[in-house]
């Protein structure tokens, strides 16, 4: 194309600054808006994600693959450690760690109530949960090894329902592979403080082997825990341990926690909600701004017609003039909100008052993130270029139509 | 004037009916015109005498009821739409009464926005917008907009912009009507020498008696039909 047809695009576009500059503007503020929406919103659900993935399933999950619909001993899968080794150099993988999951009868002195029990390997899993830290005072993580009873970390709220306190005795009656029954003892060791209350309501952590042990399940655990790396792609890294445990199921943290998946879909609607409003404002702005730009402009495209011009290479020109508004409110609202955004994550905003709370007694930091991908930025920007390009055709049909003697004399 | 020339615009029978409410208006009726190379013509008449309505008709910008229009060897009654205007583009150039320039481009822009359509090479473009802003007197204000031009000027830039596409013939609708006498003096001078030098035909509609006085053959129409013609 011409550069004379830019030229001709671009100072028609300034014909009416007034008029450009809050349409354009409109279409800024759609796209800043929007972006910092999403870009919070996927900032706390990611958090959130990651926080429960942390805790409970990982982001990938080796599986029994029966294990998911019936989670029993039964359906465990013997740990091979040369493919954990190999498991760990996956790119992309954080850290694997393997886990062997039971659910028991808890009890201390006279009281009892239903636990989670994971055996877990204490060095991993505090370098990913930072376990160390949440220790309620007057207790421990895990200590040396004795002789004497196995240690367990107890939620801190099971414990204060328990009576527990450290150095205490917990038993624990459940059912192990092959449906032996299975003892344990353990030696309470640390109190945790999971945040999440009904996690601390229900999580026992004992060392992998005391687990296996417990559980008559020497050699295999129910599960092989691996922690993505945030910037890798988790389809990639659940194909690659598919690929290393082709017996196995390897699982996605949106399958093994669904409840929470479809949690965050319907919030993800509720905002799609509010920004299908912001861009029906959004857009009937810039339509009526076409048509005054055409309801203006009949006489010049009438002339225009008249000289020669055919009625497609005007359409064009219209077209292309409402391109770049909408580009220039589109570049400049993506343009803006980046280092807007930097800016907040560099610097979260910090949550005050009950939800600082909240968020504290759930374990998770007090701040607003915000994430900052391509995908919303772009995804933002292309709805609102695409409602400026369908807008765009508004002119088309008008020109089309256009009977050029009236609009001459208009 | 050759008598052997081939007419450049021709027209057999042509009417133009309009639907006025429940009336039909005759704008144009049964009118036979032929205008050879190089004339330098007049349409004149009273208010609604239908000249507007024959130019348009033999600008291609509207079409006849009955009857038929031959520009150049071409019927345009047998012309599409887009036809016609691709027709226009190469065979007329229009000036209009109030100019109707392209306010967002220069005056050289103005006169470069036909040849693109045309889809002449840029440097063929550039020489031919010198030379029109140069056979109009305006070649130093080629880099101007039409705002910054007087209405004599811009309505030059507007005959250099309906010459830019070489056509066949010029039609000028009142093209002296929003200038004063010296302003209008002056541009007829413009277009007397480009017929003169050039052999540009040229088609006016026009009350002003400045330029029926310059016509070389008027054309009057009352009724909109063809009262008298004399050259």
């Amino acid at each position: 194309m011409n550069a004379l047809w830019w030229t001709l695009a671009w100072r028609n576009l300034w014909r009416n600054k007034r008029r450009t500059v809050i349409t354009a503007g409109s279409a800024f503020f759609a796209v800043f808006f929007a972006v910092v929406m999403q870009s919070v919103t996927y900032g706390v659900f990611g958090k959130m994600i990651e926080d429960m993935a942390r805790l409970s399933t990982g982001h990938v999950q080796v599986q029994d693959s029966l294990y998911l619909a019936e989670p029993t001993p039964d359906h465990s899968l013997e740990l091979d450690a040369a493919r954990l080794a190999e498991a760990q150099k996956i790119d992309g993988a954080m850290a694997v760690m393997p886990r062997l999951e039971a659910i028991v009868l808890a009890s201390s002195g006279d009281r009892s109530t239903p636990v989670q029990v994971i055996g877990i390997e204490p060095a991993a899993e505090d370098s990913v949960n930072r376990f160390t830290e949440r220790i309620r005072s007057g207790g421990q993580y895990f200590g040396e090894p004795r002789a004497d009873l196995p240690e367990a970390v107890v939620g801190a709220a099971l414990g204060d329902q328990l009576g527990l306190s450290p150095g205490d005795t917990l038993f624990t009656i459940g059912q192990g592979y092959h449906g032996v029954p299975a003892y344990g003892r353990f030696r309470v060791a640390g109190l945790l403080e999971l945040g999440n209350p009904e996690l601390s309501k229900r999580l026992v952590y004992v060392q992998l082997a005391d687990a296996q042990h417990a559980f008559r399940m020497e050699g295999r655990v129910t599960g092989v825990v691996c922690m993505a790396d945030p910037a890798a792609d988790l389809e990639d890294v659940q194909a690659e341990l598919a690929a290393l445990f082709p017996d196995q199921a390897a699982r996605l943290w949106s399958d093994l926690m669904p409840d929470l998946e479809q949690t965050l879909e319907g919030k993800l609607a509720g905002n799609y909600i509010i920004l299908f409003i912001l861009y029906l404002i959004i857009g009937f702005g810039l339509f009526s701004t076409v048509l005054m730009m055409m309801s203006e402009r009949q006489k010049e495209f009438g002339i225009l017609i008249s000289v020669g011009t055919g009625r497609r290479t005007l359409a064009a020109m219209v077209y292309l003039e409402v391109a770049l508004l909408g580009l220039l409110g589109v570049g400049l609202g993506s343009l803006a909100v980046w280092p807007f955004l930097e800016y907040f994550d560099a610097n979260p905003v910090q949550l005050r008052g009950d939800l600082r709370e909240l968020h504290e007694q759930y374990g998770l930091e007090p701040i607003l993130p915000v994430m900052i991908e391509p995908f919303i930025f772009f995804n933002q920007a292309a709805v609102v270029l695409g409602m400026a390009l369908t807008v765009g055709l508004y002119p088309l049909r008008v020109l089309k139509r256009l009977d050029i003697l009236k609009a001459s004399r208009s | 004037m050759n008598s052997n020339q081939q007419p450049v615009i021709t027209t057999r029978g042509i009417s133009r009916t309009y639907q006025q409410g429940p009336v039909d208006v005759r704008a144009v009726d049964g009118v036979d015109l032929s205008i050879l190379p190089g004339e330098f013509t007049a349409l004149v008449g009273p208010s609604g005498s239908g000249k507007t309505t024959l130019l348009n008709l033999i600008g291609g910008l509207d079409r006849p009821t009955a009857g038929e229009v031959v520009i150049d060897g071409t019927r345009l009654n047998d012309l599409d739409e887009n036809a016609l205007i691709q027709f226009r583009l190469h065979h007329i150039g229009f000036v209009f009464q109030a100019y109707n320039l392209i306010p967002v481009l220069s005056a050289a822009e103005n006169i470069e926005f036909i040849m693109l359509l045309q889809k002449a090479s840029a440097k063929e473009r550039r020489t031919r917008t010198q030379q029109l802003l140069k056979d109009v007197g305006l070649e130093k204000l080629g880099h101007a907009r039409p705002t910054q031009l007087s209405g004599g000027q811009q309505q030059r830039v507007a005959v250099a912009r309906a010459l830019a596409s070489k056509p066949a013939f010029v039609l000028a609708d009142e093209p002296t009507a929003n200038l004063d006498s010296h302003t209008a003096e002056s541009l007829l001078d413009v277009m007397e020498q480009l017929n003169r030098d050039e052999g540009m035909t040229f088609v006016f509609s026009t009350h002003d008696p400045r330029v029926i006085a310059r016509a070389r053959r008027v054309v009057t129409l009352v009724d909109g039909r063809i009262d008298s013609d004399e050259a």
